[in-house]
């Protein structure tokens, strides 16, 4: 008989061993009837000679070996019963573990996605991106790489089996529902296929056609197919308009592609969008470089041929690559590396949540194990082995555990989409957050883990269990009990430690916020719209066609019903430092190539300052007639003033910039007030020019309005429109909510670590809560007799909430010592506060303290109101 | 409390002598433990429900087969029967049996002498 099929039959093969002990007996007690003796007497002798009939019964059924299986059994029906006798425990039970999985399984879902899965690409653990890096400052630093130097590395490097690049231009086209500015991505000729991606409609693209001059090829991205070509399937082929060039359709990529960024809607070859002489540039930085490391290479190898590279070029090419170094890193770390502190750290902090969870559960079934005494020492007492005992309770609490597991996936699922909805840019998403079968395991491995966690000493205790406790029917006064009540103390004292730490740490990250958001970003950000209209070169050759677009673009929105005012800059604050520029100050030594001074470049019109409320602080502000053709005039920030002009005036000084074709001095005419191109870092030194006398082709509206935003934009939307039916928008969005933007990876983590804490501390207060609870019943009778001899309410609170609170105290000076030495690890999160920060770390030990003397005051409160008549009688 | 494994026989005594028994004819349990006692002289003081375990796993080593009948009482009853895997086992066990109570017997005779 197979294992199986026993087990199936099992149940018959154990009616027929019933039947037939039942029938021996009966045979015996006949015979011994017949033989002259009484019923009574026989069945008792029958049985005598027989043995005992259980045991006989459960020997037999063990021969078959099933014995584990059916005392599961009996253990998870004897569970079951006991959990459904006290459901208000079981509930209390569940919904702690409930939230405590719940949210740890949310965070592994994130941490799982973004960290622990590989990238979704061929082999991605070979997969590098390669930076320049500035060798002089810091070797880590990491740079685009410019074109020219892209080549070199291609063309020299022994390492790499394959090697790629991309840019990120935008493109204006019109689809069949209407003109859009989108973002593409301009790559190597198998960049694709290096990451082993191909498209799922028509093909890649082909080396020669990744040249200048070639065919125009472009590959539509999913979405883009779907939005703007009603997922056409006979899209391979036909030709669209990137502006005003024609391409041919080769392919559609699959959906959810998300390389070398998200949120992109089309790919064309890199070196159609880059003119051959510009591929030679070694000064303009824009590309990112994959690469593939042949089989047998090592990171460090690949560095150490790259550094060879980079000292060649220094030798070979002094003017540009001198102090220029080449930093390598893995695709994955490159990603992710930002965002893992404070993945890492969510996950410490739920596993936290997890314990004082734990904690708690364990408290309640001390408190029940407590009531269960006589149970277990009778079932002792009757031959119960302890090992069987624990094993009943063990999976008693696995059961709990296990529900609680379950429900936690429900919190999962509520709380996965409040983290995606909290996600912040930073946080990259390559595979998909869910409930999938790698979250489902953790979380039944973290529900079996939890269970035996918090089930194993209450288990122990009871196992240990007097045997004389079933006799004397009282746990009260003994040795066991008060070992129980320095058990649940440690318990809880442990909860406050640990919800210490959370929420020390909460503050801290509280407090960073609060200084980050506090930064003064030098400009008013309530009621201003802003979109960039990007003007195509091929549509309006002629700089002074773009000044006129734009003069009427912004006229036109002046005119309209709730702007207040409208300006223009080629960068908005807080968008980054990207596009700075090397000066000298005319009159002053020139510097040497390898030591120049940059400052931020940013074209504005002259209202640009009145709509953002940036102040003017010295000199005048940009004017009608700082056109093109007339005087070259600039402003500059405050910080850049103080750093070059420490002594004298800037005003009526000239620097000569080194960008455009004329390079002949600009004059300082004015100063204004710092502006943050990072909310996190220091105003950088500023240079500000009259667009018209750039005639930068990619401005970014901005426009101060008294109505509803939304109805701004479709306003500003129409007027751009009737300027040029085909001109897109693209960056539409309000001041404020770029703001909210830049500080959304300080929100994540605070919200996410706050939310953690606070559940911590109501954990903990309910832990309090029901260990003082559960004493002031305890101590019922002991509280009547002090009160009957006299003892004053008052005097009885204290003594109760004294030792409620010298657990506390206990608990909090752990916990501080515990935060001293783990908000270190918080430092790279925090902005501008010590990771230990005196004040947070006061006032969050004071708060607990608070919040711990109120759960202890209100079970405490109850013990004042003990009747001595009642009390005595009580048991 | 005596359990069926301490016994006074040594292991796989009792299945012996179930299997032995069974050889001359099929029994039923009740049978089978009277007559066990019985040829036994009362000597093993066996009780009778340990013969239950025995048989149990003799039926899992599928040395035994056991199907319901009627006895020649007319009763309703489980009647064992010894496969040939069982008349196999039954002969080594003996062999090995004779083979141990000999060195044992030369061993306790020595001592006497």
């Amino acid at each position: 008989m197979s294992w199986l099929k026993q087990l199936f039959l099992r149940q018959r093969l154990y009616n027929d061993l019933d039947q037939e002990i039942a029938l021996h007996l009966e045979e015996r007690i006949e015979e011994l009837v017949a033989s002259g003796m009484s019923v009574k007497d026989a069945s008792a002798t029958a049985r005598r000679e027989f043995g005992n009939v259980g045991l006989v019964k459960e020997t037999a059924r063990e021969v078959w070996g099933w014995r584990w299986l059916e005392e599961l059994l009996g253990d998870l029906r004897y569970g079951l019963r006991g959990l459904r006798k006290s459901p208000g425990f079981t509930a209390i039970a569940i919904l702690t573990l409930a939230l405590g999985i719940g949210a740890n399984t949310a965070i592994f879902s994130v941490v799982d996605a973004v960290l622990l899965r590989p990238l979704p690409y061929h082999d991605p653990d070979r997969l590098m991106t390669i930076f320049e890096s500035n060798a002089a400052n810091d070797y880590f630093s990491r740079n685009a790489a410019a074109p020219g130097n892209f080549i070199e590395w291609r063309r020299r490097n022994h390492v790499f089996s394959q090697i790629g690049a991309a840019s990120l231009p935008g493109f204006n086209i019109v689809g069949t529902v209407g003109p859009e500015r989108v973002t593409g991505a301009a790559i190597s000729a198998g960049t694709l296929a290096m990451l082993g991606l191909r498209p799922a409609l028509g093909r890649d693209i082909e080396p020669e056609e990744d040249r200048d001059g070639a065919n125009r090829v472009v590959l539509l991205g999913y979405a883009l197919w779907q939005r703007q070509f009603g997922s056409d399937p006979n899209i391979v082929g036909k030709t669209i308009r990137l502006g005003t060039l024609p391409n041919t359709v080769i392919g559609v990529l699959p959906k959810g592609l998300t390389f070398p960024t998200e949120n992109l809607d089309l790919w064309v070859p890199l070196e159609q969008t880059v003119s051959a002489k510009d591929m030679q540039w070694k000064n303009s930085h824009y590309l990112s470089v994959y690469a593939r490391l042949k089989s047998g290479v090592t990171l460090m190898q690949a560095r150490a041929d790259l550094n060879g590279i980079a000292a060649a070029l220094k030798q070979e090419y002094p003017d540009t690559n001198s102090g220029k170094g080449i930093y390598l890193v893995s695709v994955q770390e490159d990603l992710i590396g930002d965002v893992k502190p404070a993945l890492l750290t969510l996950l410490v902090a739920v596993a936290f949540v997890l314990f004082i969870a734990c904690a708690n559960v364990a408290n309640l079934l001390l408190v029940r194990a407590t009531g269960r005494e006589r149970e277990m020492s009778i079932r002792l007492a009757l031959g119960a082995g302890s090992f069987r005992l624990v094993r009943q309770m063990l999976t008693e609490s696995v059961l709990l555990s296990l529900a609680g597991g379950a429900a936690g996936l429900l919190i999962d699922r509520w709380a996965s989409e409040t983290l995606l909805a909290l996600r912040p840019p930073s946080l990259p998403l390559y595979n998909a957050i869910g409930i999938d079968s790698r979250v489902l395991v953790f979380a039944v491995g973290v529900s079996l883990f939890t269970g035996v966690l918090f089930g194993i000493v209450p288990a122990l205790r009871a196992a240990g269990s007097d045997l004389n406790l079933a006799s004397r029917g009282t746990s009260r006064g003994s040795t066991v009990a008060r070992r129980m009540r320095l058990l649940r103390n440690i318990f809880v004292g442990g909860e406050i430690a640990i919800s210490l730490v959370l929420l020390i740490g909460a503050g801290l990250l509280v407090r960073s916020f609060v200084r980050l958001r506090g930064n003064d970003v030098g400009f008013r950000a309530n009621n201003i719209v802003t979109a960039r209209v990007s003007i195509p070169e091929d549509k309006y050759p002629e700089d002074a066609q773009v000044l006129r677009f734009y003069d009427q673009l912004l006229e036109r929105v002046r005119a309209l019903p709730g702007a207040e005012e409208a300006g223009m800059t080629s960068f908005l604050p807080l968008t980054g430092s990207n596009f700075d520029n090397s000066f000298d100050i005319v009159g002053r030594p020139e510097r040497p190539r390898s030591d120049k001074t940059y400052a931020l470049v940013r074209f504005v019109d002259p209202s640009y300052f009145h709509v953002m409320q940036i102040p003017l602080m010295k000199g005048r502000n940009f004017e009608e007639h700082d056109r093109l053709g007339a005087r070259r005039v600039m402003l500059i920030s405050e910080t850049m003033a103080k750093r070059y002009w420490s002594e004298g005036s800037p005003l009526g000084q000239h620097l000569t910039v080194y960008f455009g074709m004329d390079q002949s001095p600009w004059e300082v005419v004015g100063v204004v007030r710092d502006v943050r191109s990072k909310i996190a870092s220091d105003p950088e030194p500023t240079m500000y020019f009259p667009y018209e006398q750039a005639a930068y082709r990619f401005m970014v509206v901005t426009v101060r309005t008294n109505r509803d935003p939304k109805t701004m934009i479709e306003a500003i939307r129409g007027a751009t429109r009737t300027l040029d039916s085909n001109q897109p928008l693209s960056q539409v969005r309000t001041l404020d909510g770029l703001l909210e933007q830049t500080v959304m990876p300080w929100r994540f983590s605070m919200t996410l670590l706050v939310a953690f804490a606070v559940l911590a501390l109501a954990l903990a207060a309910a832990g309090i809560y029901g260990v003082i609870s559960y004493t002031v019943e305890q101590r019922t009778n002991e509280i009547g007799i002090r009160m009957t001899l006299g003892a004053q309410p008052r005097s009885v609170l204290r003594m109760v909430v004294r030792q409620g609170m010298a657990v506390a105290a206990v608990g909090i000076g752990v916990g501080i010592g515990g935060a001293l030495y783990l908000t270190r690890f918080l430092t790279s999160q925090l902005y501008s506060v010590q990771p230990t920060d005196p004040l947070t770390f006061a006032g969050i030990a004071a708060l607990l303290a608070a919040v711990a003397l109120f759960a202890n005051y209100l079970p405490a409160r109850r013990a004042t109101r003990v009747d001595p008549v009642v009390a005595l009688r009580y048991e | 409390m005596k359990t069926p494994e301490q016994r006074d026989l040594f292991p796989g005594a009792l299945e012996m002598m179930i299997l032995r028994t069974l050889k001359r004819q099929r029994l039923h349990g009740y049978a089978l433990a009277q007559h066990i006692k019985r040829t036994s002289n009362d000597l093993l003081q066996i009780e009778e429900g340990s013969l239950y375990p025995a048989l149990q796993r003799l039926l899992k080593a599928q040395l035994v087969k056991a199907e319901w009948g009627i006895s020649s009482t007319n009763r309703r009853v489980r009647i064992y029967k010894l496969t040939a895997a069982g008349a196999k086992h039954l002969e080594r066990q003996v062999s090995g049996f004779r083979r141990m109570l000999k060195g044992v017997t030369r061993v306790l005779a020595l001592g006497e002498s």
